[in-house]
């Protein structure tokens, strides 16, 4: 009896105080889930401010519900409630249905461009690719959802896939997607991966040319051979100890590379069918009868990857010479970033703007570890129709350490920072042909034992990618508004300003007065 | 012609129509009766179309007014309460619009057209701007609007509402011309127009049929007693007991100088005596009538009969 | 056999063997009638001409401020411009369309012909329809004197394409005035309510600018945002799909509004 007494007043007066204040409550419902909305916008991290004013709105519904119960019921089943619930029934069916007609057609491209320059279109090149397209290619863009880029590449990636059904594309925030991200080895916006059967390719930002290049790339059949030199104590693909390059033969061999070893003394010659010739740090001096056959494989336009060793390993100078390069005695050494406190090793966090940097470029914490680098430098001249791209370079602080004896610092005569430690170079041959040569100061970074630092291995396949390239050169002209400029004469402007300001507006209220006027009597 | 059976109509909890059920013949000309508030408007809406009802149905036509509202619309001309004209437009466009909107075939548009427009009078004023009529004339045009595609069913809401005298008489007369071709329903609020109109009338009170006749059997049979009226030119001091002593008289009541409510019952004529009685006396008659029954009485009269 | 079946149910039967052209042909038939009506009335009253006026008035000062600068490919600006006008004079013109006949007694007529709500709806949006092409022909002279000036050089491309994105752009803000212009017979609150709802989706993608997550839905239910590519001279179909959604919903609305009246 005395639990009644004590409890049922309390509830009664509560229902009443609720009955009573239906509409405010409503009204405070109404306010709070807005609240919530903004507190979620504002804070989307601190999902405890919205989802509390959440909960009390929500609790406010129920106790309103669990006391307006019997009314709510009586109104949703008189005529009123009845129609007034189908209505609010087939609405929100008739959204539901909406949104997915938007949803389906935001995922298509269908698009008619009416300017002159086809400025939104593809151009024939692209569709030309697109309708040969035999393999189905993948891509995957990074963007920052904010930046503008998003929805242009968004607009363009849809534009690539109107025109064949073998391209998928997912546009994807690396923020939001982290894990993915991860697994395309994506830091950062900008970068758009693009794969067909294994193979990979990756444009930092770019258009339409850099896109259709890419799915050039990644959908030839070639398999690119790449021939090791041997003979003259060079670094091995055969070769599974710490100092052998097995790992990067695998690694190349998973994306299509076919590798191969040349002993040019017993062959005599270099294959014909030779895309990419590597020197991986030799030892010994190349016979002269050797070094012709590259000379002459070079100027039919062969690619070479030659990597540099300090000495006593020769320094190769009268190639670097035709490229522009000279090099010195001694090796490079790094005072910055050099953690492990090894004098020979440089770690190099410095990528020059370049097509084999491309996947490093965007995030500044990529580096590449080299060890016993050869200290490299530009010439003060390069010869004509040669150009040198710098793509690593040591710092300014670092130096060459000519003799390894004694204390390591900076002495008399050996000269400062910064060393190329690794540069493209593009000679030209011809008028449509170039030759490529990628030099590297070290030879160590991509062994066995070191392919696993950083993105050692990810820089080596780099460049043999860009020696391997096929040449995609296809030219899409820039899209570029057609100028039309206005002079308009004395005459003219006034023209335009009585015409578009006193005589248009004047005639159109001169109208309304005189329909006026006729329907006022 | 119209067969309503338990019309409810609820606007949100309040109750406008409680199972209100009649029919009307092909030809006949039903009035509608009751104060402002009693539902007459609501039912027509529903027979219009308009309004559904809460629940029961009514067919026009052999239509339900709720499954098949378009037929239903295509056979009634309706007149709302408040006359419903474009004001911008001139009478002879808007009365073109109404016939093509309510199906009228394009060729018979003109017709048509010039039909009503002779009919309800309005020539005078066929290129005249809706806005700038007189309510006479609005009303007429209102009417005419509902007569342009020559409907089966004519509903007819409160027509003679805020005309003068002459007007109400055009007005009436018209609706009773057009009895026999059309049925008609209209709606009022004044008793003489419904016995001057109809064939029948339907009383309706806080949205219940309380009663439904003739005009002439309501009135008879509603009245207790009929009261006389006398206005005399010399009244007497205390001229009361000399009509009160008259035979058959029940009632007499003084209303001001000269006038002299006299009520008598309902089967006897009693002015003959009356006025003999005045005569007699020399008090002057000046006017000897017979008072009708307002509506207000005959329904507190019904009202108190329930 | 026209006897035959007049026997089993006279009006509806016929209905039913119509063929569907002719059905769709008198559908449209009284939607033109009234949308005639709507039109010559509006124009009939001073609204059409002040709106129009001061319209043609604002296209021109923008016209001439971006003649100074003397590119051609500089004029995409005024239709944008033009958007954001629309924003503020359509919630004018269309506040009178259904608010006019509930004020005058002239909506229970029509509703009580032989007319079903949806086609007293799309009446009603084309009469505002009109009134916008009304408006955007008037402007035509700037792609004419644009082409005069530039020597023929201009590309007219993304002028078409601006005015096909304007009539679809606008066909749900007059879609949006037609539901509000439903709802209240009280024409300055259906303006308000109008410019409300307006302002509420030109700027509910404000909050996306900073924010990420599913706050992108608001960038999509913007309605100033797809607008963009259309003076860029594109016109992309899902733009259209998504405006024709938005008038849909809207003049269903309407006819949500007006049907509720048989039963509120």
């Amino acid at each position: 009896m005395g639990n009644r007494l004590r409890g049922l007043p309390i509830t009664k007066t509560l229902r009443r105080l609720i009955h009573e204040n239906a509409l405010p409550i409503l009204m405070t419902i109404a306010v709070l889930s807005i609240g919530a909305l903004t507190l979620r916008l504002a804070y989307p991290a601190t999902p405890l401010y919205w989802g509390s004013v959440l909960g009390v709105a929500g609790l406010l519904l129920l106790a309103l519900i669990a006391v307006e119960f019997r009314e709510l019921l009586t109104f949703l089943i008189s005529q009123k409630g009845q129609m007034g619930t189908s209505v609010l029934v087939s609405t929100l069916l008739l959204i539901g249905i909406l949104v997915l007609i938007v949803y389906v057609a935001d995922r298509r491209e269908i698009s008619w461009d009416w300017t002159k320059i086809k400025r939104h279109s593809l151009s024939p090149q692209t569709i030309n690719v697109l309708k040969n397209l035999k393999k189905e290619v993948k891509v995957y863009a990074f963007y920052d959802a904010q930046s503008p880029e998003f929805p242009r590449v968004q607009d363009l990636l849809r534009r690539y896939r109107s025109h064949s059904a073998k391209i998928s594309f997912q546009v994807v925030d690396p923020d939001r997607e982290p894990l993915l991200a991860r697994e395309k080895e994506v830091t950062g916006s900008g970068i758009t991966i693009f794969e067909a059967n294994g193979k990979k390719e990756r444009v930092s930002f770019g258009g339409e040319k850099e896109f259709t290049g890419a799915i050039i790339k990644v959908t030839s059949d070639k398999k690119p051979n790449v021939y090791f030199l041997v003979g003259h104590g060079e670094k091995s693909p055969e070769d599974f100890g710490a100092t052998g390059i097995s790992n990067l033969k695998t690694g190349l061999e998973r994306q299509n590379y076919i590798i191969k070893t040349l002993k040019l003394m017993t062959e005599g010659k270099i294959p014909a069918d030779c895309d990419v010739l590597v020197i991986a740090g030799a030892q010994q001096s190349l016979l002269p009868q050797e070094k012709k056959v590259i000379d002459e494989y070079l100027k039919k336009g062969g690619k070479l990857l030659l990597m540099l060793e300090p000495d006593p390993a020769p320094s190769f100078s009268d190639w670097l010479d035709q490229w522009g390069l000279q090099t010195n005695p001694g090796i490079v050494v790094e005072p910055e970033n050099n953690i492990i406190a090894d004098a020979a090793a440089v770690f190099a966090l410095s990528f020059r703007f370049h097509d084999i940097t491309r996947p490093f470029q965007k995030a500044q914490q990529e580096a590449v570890l080299f060890v016993t680098a050869r200290p490299l430098k530009r010439k003060s001249q390069v010869p004509s129709g040669v150009t040198v791209s710098e793509l690593i370079e040591s710092s300014a602080n670092s130096w060459r350490e000519g003799e390894l004896k004694g204390a390591v610092r900076k002495d008399q005569g050996e000269e400062g920072g910064p060393f190329i430690l690794a540069c493209a170079v593009e000679k030209t041959i011809s008028d449509k042909k170039k030759q490529r040569t990628v030099v590297i100061a070290d030879s160590d970074f991509f062994t066995n034992g070191l392919i696993a630092n950083l993105r050692n291995g990810a820089f080596a396949a780099s460049c043999i990618h860009w020696l391997a390239g096929e040449d995609v050169l296809i030219e899409i002209p820039p899209k570029e508004d057609l100028p039309s400029r206005m002079f308009l004469s004395r005459h003219q402007q006034v023209f335009t300003v009585v015409w578009s300001l006193i005589a248009l507006p004047l005639a159109i209220l001169m109208t309304g007065f005189i329909v006026w006027w006729n329907r006022r009597g | 012609m119209i067969q309503v059976s338990e019309l409810t109509k609820y606007y949100g909890e309040t109750l406008a129509l409680s199972q209100v059920s009649f029919t009307v013949q092909k030809g006949e000309i039903v009035g509608f009766l009751g104060p402002n508030g009693a539902g007459k408007t609501t039912t027509m809406r529903i027979l219009a179309g308009y309004l559904s009802p809460s629940s029961g149905s009514a067919k026009v036509g052999g239509y339900d007014v709720v499954e098949e509202s378009l037929e239903v619309r295509r056979i009634i001309g309706y007149l709302p309460e408040t006359v419903p004209i474009y004001s911008e437009m001139r009478v002879r466009e808007y009365l073109t619009y109404m016939a093509r909107i309510r199906g009228v075939d394009r060729k018979r548009v003109r017709s048509r057209v010039d039909d009503v427009i002779e009919r309800c009078g309005l020539r005078d004023v066929a290129d005249r701007i809706n806005g700038h009529l007189s309510k006479g004339y609005r009303q007429r045009v209102g009417v005419a609007q509902a007569l342009v595609h020559e409907p089966k069913v004519l509903i007819l809401d409160e027509p003679t509402i805020g005309l003068d005298p002459v007007q109400v008489r055009e007005i009436r007369q018209l609706i009773k011309e057009l009895a026999g071709d059309h049925t008609v329903i209209l709606s009022t609020h004044i008793l003489p127009e419904v016995s001057m109109t109809c064939q029948r009338v339907l009383i309706i009170h806080k949205g219940r049929l309380i009663a439904e006749d003739s005009p002439e059997n309501l009135s008879r049979g509603l009245m207790k007693s009929q009261r006389i009226l006398v206005r005399l030119q010399k009244p007497p001091s205390e001229p009361l007991s000399a009509l009160k002593n008259l035979d058959g008289v029940l009632s007499v009541e003084r209303r001001d100088d000269n006038l002299f409510a006299i009520e008598a019952p309902t089967d006897q004529d009693l002015r003959p005596q009356i006025a003999e009685a005045v005569v007699k006396r020399g008090w002057g008659l000046l006017e000897l009538r017979s008072e009708e029954l307002t509506l207000e009485e005959i329904f507190i009269n019904l009202v108190t009969k329930e | 056999m026209k006897g035959a079946v007049t026997v089993l149910h006279p009006g509806r039967a016929l209905i039913l063997i119509r063929p569907l052209w002719t059905r769709i042909y008198e559908w449209l038939t009284v939607t033109a009638l009234i949308a005639r009506r709507e039109i010559r009335s509006l124009f009939s009253s001073w609204i059409a001409y002040v709106t129009l006026t001061f319209f043609a008035f604002l296209i021109g000062l923008m016209f001439i401020s971006i003649l100074q600068l003397g590119e051609a490919g500089q004029m995409r600006v005024l239709y944008w411009n033009t958007a954001i006008i629309l924003i503020f004079v359509l919630p004018i013109v269309t506040m009178r369309l259904l608010a006019e006949e509930r004020r005058l007694g002239t909506l229970e007529l029509l509703l009580t012909s032989p007319v079903t709500d949806w086609q007293v709806v799309v009446g009603k949006f084309s009469a505002g329809f009109f009134w916008l092409l009304t408006g955007l022909a008037l402007s035509l002279y700037v792609p004419y004197l644009i082409n005069r000036f530039s020597g023929g050089t201009a590309d007219l491309g993304p002028y078409w394409t601006a005015y096909i994105g304007l009539a679809f752009f606008a066909a749900p803000l007059i879609a949006i005035g037609v539901f509000w212009s439903s709802v209240t017979d009280n024409q300055i609150i259906a303006a308000m309510g109008t410019f409300g709802t307006y302002l509420l989706l030109y700027i509910i993608n404000w909050p996306t600018e900073g924010a990420a997550g599913w706050a992108e839905i608001f960038r999509k239910i913007s309605l100033y945002y797809r607008f963009q590519d259309f003076t860029a001279g594109l016109i992309k179909f899902q733009d259209i799909v998504y405006y024709l959604c938005w008038t849909f919903l809207a003049l269903y609305l309407s006819v949500q509004v007006l049907a509720s009246r048989r039963w509120r």
